[in-house]
């Protein structure tokens, strides 16, 4: 087994637990390679459209499987934990769903479902990156809210991209007021989940996706206790600390579920 | 026969069964105002639905 890691030398304990991680799981990590068979890896960052999605696509043509990585969807520390799947990230490709309870583990007190005094839609900005499938078109908040607007008299408003730090205090601050979120696919939507609020998603794919209602059924969410659980259960098993990651567990249960 | 319609959207019902039976129907743009609705949210039922409160332009604008 050889694995081609794509990920950036910065920082530095990312990088190093995703090397010591692979090697524990029996990986020879080389610089390049074709694949001989599913069990060579290409390990690369979010599958960007262009030239890392046409590699991706290239070495899954050969017979290889890719692993795609990327920060992780809850946290509370950030950049701490980051998502690993087979394919495709935030639900476009697969992992594997254990029964143990790694949510109760992240720290988060599960909120009651929000009802009613909420009184304003948030509709949350997406930056377009991804693959092919999963990237946001170009304005999708404004187009939504443009289509959103006209269908329900109610007070909309679109939360900008917070970037790349504190991520997680913006994002709660953006839910304060929500009856609901609108997502392309955000790892705010799970936050909001967490919260309480009522997640749209427009995405092919999210990761909690069962806790949540798809767009065009807006604005009746269909939310249940049970489906949020469920969601958020899977969602844990798609993220891992960097110490774990660091002990090979993550790809060693990719390996057990891939056989 | 002729129906003008005074009473929107219930007599809407009412219009289509006279238009099938051969009749005709004359609608007003006053008519035409008050069938224009906006829907207001006023939360979710523990069932997740939406509750949402129908409410007529004409209303809107008193």
């Amino acid at each position: 087994m050889k694995a081609v890691l794509r990920l950036r030398r910065e920082p530095f304990y990312r990088r190093d637990a995703f090397e010591k991680g692979l090697q524990r799981a029996g990986f020879t990590l080389v610089d390049k390679a074709a694949p001989s068979g599913p069990r060579d890896w290409l390990v690369i960052w979010n599958r960007k459209r262009g030239a890392d999605e046409q590699e991706a696509d290239l070495w899954e043509q050969r017979g290889g499987t890719v692993i795609v990585a990327e920060n992780g969807y809850l946290a509370k520390t950030e950049k701490t934990h980051y998502a690993i799947s087979v394919h495709g990230h935030n639900g476009s490709g697969w992992f594997p769903v254990g029964e143990e309870d790694r949510f109760s583990a992240l720290g988060f007190e599960l909120k009651p479902q929000r009802l009613f005094n909420y009184k304003e839609i948030v509709i949350r900005e997406q930056r377009g990156i991804g693959s092919v499938l999963m990237a946001s078109p170009p304005n999708w908040a404004r187009k939504t809210l443009g289509t959103l607007q006209p269908k329900l008299k109610m007070p909309f408003r679109i939360a900008p991209h917070p970037g790349d730090k504190n991520k997680g205090a913006i994002d709660a601050a953006n839910l304060k007021n929500a009856a609901a979120l609108v997502t392309w696919g955000s790892a705010m939507g799970v936050r909001a989940l967490v919260e309480g609020v009522p997640v749209f998603y427009a995405a092919p794919h999210w990761i909690c996706e069962e806790g949540a209602q798809r767009l065009e059924f807006f604005p009746t969410p269909g939310f249940s206790e049970g489906a949020r659980a469920a969601a958020l259960h899977r969602m844990s098993h798609g993220q891992w600390h960097f110490d774990e990651i660091a002990t090979g567990e993550p790809f060693a249960r990719i390996l057990a579920g891939s056989k | 026969m002729t129906t003008t319609l005074q009473n929107l959207p219930a007599m809407l019902a009412l219009a289509v069964l006279v238009e099938r039976l051969g009749g005709e129907v004359l609608i007003s743009q006053a008519d035409i105002d008050k069938i224009a609705y906006t829907r207001l949210l006023e939360g979710w039922a523990e069932n997740g639905s939406a509750v949402l409160r129908v409410e007529h332009k004409s209303k809107e604008v008193q």
